[in-house]
């Protein structure tokens, strides 16, 4: 007797006249439950059958469910409902007596799914932030610095030379490109009056700026939302207590941020001038006593020129992420293409698409840590034994090493064979899919399931 | 019934926030209509590219839903709260009564109302669209219905940045959604002309850049229109530019931004929580609220998008782990 298990939404789907003719014809014993309802045991089951959306049962999230369920995630079989509802009920029975006969034919792979747990331990490369260093303490992870080391995949962790520690995680944090928001003369420079906005934070505190002209001057990207606040407030500051005159010259102003409209307008309110002006007719220069920066510009509503005289030039720069450059890190068959912090919204947020390693963006450490904490102590589940590749039909093209998304496709540098690492698998079949030899096997399903571009020709 | 965390609201923050705690902490989560929320409504708004709209975080959450069974109630209004000691009770209207020791409300934000700016012809003339209809025709094809229009005009912070009307703050999403849905326009009709009347360009989060360069390839007119009239079947809007003038175009489309939802005001009133200068639920960092035990995640307690509030519920399930470990 064979004994199958189906989870379903609605158990009326599958009436008892039809179990009962299935045990009596084909010796099927078929148990019916709400997926909602606890079964105990799932190791007693020939095979488990998920009436459902196959789109939310991914094959990840059913390895998932074998892991939890402890069963052979061959065992477990989609189903897919939205596909069969519109020839619900006529052929509907039919269909599903084929589909578990199809199923039961096949044999059985010996297939483990289990839990990966990386190395609680992170290197972070080229070097950590203060910012990103605080917040990976605060977690408890442990970082290494070895800003000269490779990297060598191990697994799911990643192996480091020379020092031969071995790290869960890697963080990259992209150097940034900082430049002015409109090039000044040497001679500007030479005033000493053009300073950043630590200096007018720290000077704030002790010195008083009472008659004094200010200007702030703001580029329109890459000035982070604590920057802005910093600017209202304190340019409000020296509007009210100093009574100084501040122009805030700017190209578009950012108020997209808790309480930030509240303190632009507060300042506007204090007498600080906000001024929107186009940044390239504005030019700056010392005055004739070099006491001071002349600044002028055209104001961009109704194209005034107007010369300003100030005491205290604060600029903000503009700071742009670069890519990073990983291949000089990272020892793979497989050349790395520079890391560039652009977000493919498929990808969970702060990956750039390689398992383990993330992509630490200014303002957003706290964020960052908390989803590497995730992955350092959850880790994946993943399937052992499920691809397999014939070292026999093996051709050694490397289209599996250039065509795995994932980077799980590594030659063994030895013995000179292809080997799929189990643990980064997502087991997506494009590399048996590719593969001209047909030399790699996912086990437990057909070559046919990956509707492969070798394989509608026709030819196997 | 008795529960660690009760969750009023099932939007992306809602179910972020039960996806995230249903495995430590005994978790239900209350909905007054069906799963989703705002979002659920939205459509993709990628051309030939992605432009990182965010919608599809919500996609991922609902197969999250479907493959786990959460604990749920939908379709349930909540009557009556009240505390006793330190748990919360709860009574819905279809009789159920649930103790719970910690609240989290996520009841979320709505789109303002068009009829609220008949200045700019919102309610009253044809072809004054909100965005927020726009955004919710994308994936019905609402653009193709634009084909017969030459120019067409978005019309910025209608509804936000107003202190007269109570709504003093930037809802965020507005510059970035209609700048996307100008992209959208502009690729399925390239000759359209479309302007862009606005304060300042809210431009931050992902894909920067991109919008960067969408912004300069459409006509920005820095003046919020005065007002809207209707002339020879066309919509005429009076701004001020070099001097006063008037332009008329076929369509408009209001940037609408967000209020607080009736369900928030509702809740957040109930609970006697302390609200901002806007209207929404204020927090006291990390979802702490006026309340001791009550939470507050989402657009609940301000403006933001999809991905923030998704980040924003992690965030603030870690914080009610930490408080419910003691």
């Amino acid at each position: 007797m064979t004994k199958l298990l189906w989870l379903v939404d609605n158990p009326l789907l599958l009436p008892d006249f039809w179990l009962e003719k299935m045990e009596k014809e084909k010796g099927w014993k078929i148990e019916i439950r709400d997926r909602e309802s606890k079964v105990l045991n799932f190791i007693d089951y020939d095979r488990i059958f998920i009436l459902g959306d196959s789109l939310s049962f991914t094959r990840e999230r059913l390895s998932l469910l074998a892991y939890e369920w402890k069963v052979n995630p061959s065992k477990i079989q989609v189903f897919p409902w939205e596909e069969v509802k519109i020839v619900f009920p006529q052929s509907f029975f039919s269909i599903l007596e084929q589909f578990i006969a199809q199923s039961l034919a096949k044999p059985l792979a010996p297939l483990v799914a289990e839990r990966v747990v990386p190395e609680n331990k992170v290197l972070v490369l080229p070097q950590a932030s203060q910012t990103l260093d605080q917040a990976l303490k605060e977690k408890g992870i442990e970082t290494v610095v070895a800003p000269s080391s490779t990297l060598r995949r191990e697994g799911i962790n990643f192996h480091l030379f020379p020092s031969g520690d071995t790290v869960g995680a890697v963080v990259v944090s992209p150097p940034e490109e900082i430049t002015p928001p409109v090039s000044f003369s040497s001679e500007v420079e030479d005033t000493r009056k053009l300073v950043d906005l630590k200096f007018m934070e720290k000077e704030i505190e002790k010195k008083d700026f009472r008659g004094e002209t200010i200007i702030f001057l703001l580029p329109k990207r890459g000035v982070t939302e604590k920057e802005w606040l910093q600017t209202f407030y304190l340019s409000r500051l020296l509007a009210k207590r100093d009574r100084a005159e501040i122009f805030v010259l700017v190209e578009e102003v950012l108020v997209a941020g808790e309480n930030l409209e509240k303190e632009y307008r507060q300042a506007r309110s204090c007498g600080v001038i906000f001024e929107k002006v186009t940044f390239s007719s504005l030019f700056a220069q010392p005055t004739l006593d070099m006491r001071g920066i002349e600044v002028e510009f055209t104001t961009e509503r109704d194209r005034l020129k107007r010369k300003i005289k100030a005491d205290w030039l604060v600029s903000l720069p503009e700071r742009n992420v670069l890519p990073f450059d990983l291949a000089p890190f990272f020892d793979s068959d497989r050349i790395e293409e520079a890391i560039l912090p652009l977000a493919n919204p498929n990808l969970s947020s702060f990956s750039p698409g390689i398992e383990g390693i993330f992509v630490s963006l200014p303002g957003e450490e706290k964020n960052l840590v908390q989803v590497i904490e995730k992955y350092l102590t959850q880790g994946i589940v993943r399937e052992r034994g499920r691809v397999e590749v014939n070292e026999e039909k093996c051709i050694l093209c490397l289209t599996c090493l250039r065509t795995c998304p994932w980077r799980a496709v590594a030659i063994e540098k030895e013995r000179k064979k292809t080997r799929v690492n189990w643990e980064l698998c997502h087991l997506c079949g494009l590399c048996a899919s590719f593969c001209p030899a047909h030399a790699i096997e996912i086990k437990g399903l057909s070559f046919e399931d990956w509707l492969s571009p070798v394989s509608l020709g026709g030819e196997k | 019934m008795e529960y660690d965390l009760l969750i009023i609201g099932g939007g992306v923050a809602g179910l972020t926030l039960a996806q995230t705690l249903q495995d430590r902490l005994k978790v239900l989560l209350v909905e007054e209509s069906s799963l989703g929320g705002v979002a659920s409504s939205l459509g993709c708004k990628a051309t030939d590219e992605c432009l990182s709209c965010g919608v599809c975080h919500f996609v991922d959450l609902k197969r999250e839903i479907v493959f786990r069974k959460f604990n749920v109630l939908t379709d349930r209004k909540i009557t009556s709260f009240a505390k006793s000691g330190n748990k919360f009770q709860i009574k819905t209207e279809k009789g159920e009564e649930i103790t719970s020791q910690l609240l989290t409300v996520a009841t979320g934000a709505a789109p303002l109302e068009v009829k609220n700016l008949s200045r700019l012809g919102g309610g009253k003339l044809p072809r004054v669209y909100s965005g927020w209809d726009v955004e919710k025709g994308l994936n019905e094809g609402i653009i193709s219905s634009f084909r017969d229009f030459s120019s067409l005009a978005f019309i910025q912070c209608a509804g936000s940045r107003n202190f007269k009307e109570k709504r003093g703050y930037c809802s965020q999403v507005c510059c970035r959604y209609a700048l996307r849905i100008a992209e959208n326009l502009k690729f399925s009709f390239p000759q359209m002309n479309i302007d862009f009347y606005y304060m300042d360009l809210q431009i931050l989060g992902k894909k920067k850049e991109k919008l960067w360069e969408i912004a300069d390839k459409i006509n920005l007119i820095r003046h919020l229109p005065y007002e809207v009239k209707e002339e020879e079947g066309r919509l005429s809007l009076l701004f001020e530019e070099q001097g006063v003038e008037r332009k008329k175009y076929d369509a408009l489309i209001l940037s609408v931004g967000m209020v607080p939802s009736p369900g928030t005001q509702q809740t957040g009133k109930r609970l006697g929580l302390n609200f901002d200068s806007g209207g929404f639920i204020k927090s006291y960092g990390q979802g702490h609220t006026s309340c001791e035990g009550v939470f507050v995640c989402g657009t609940a307690c301000g403006p933001k998008d999809i991905e923030t509030a998704r980040e924003e519920a992690q965030i603030v399930a870690e914080e009610i782990w930490r408080v419910r470990r003691g």
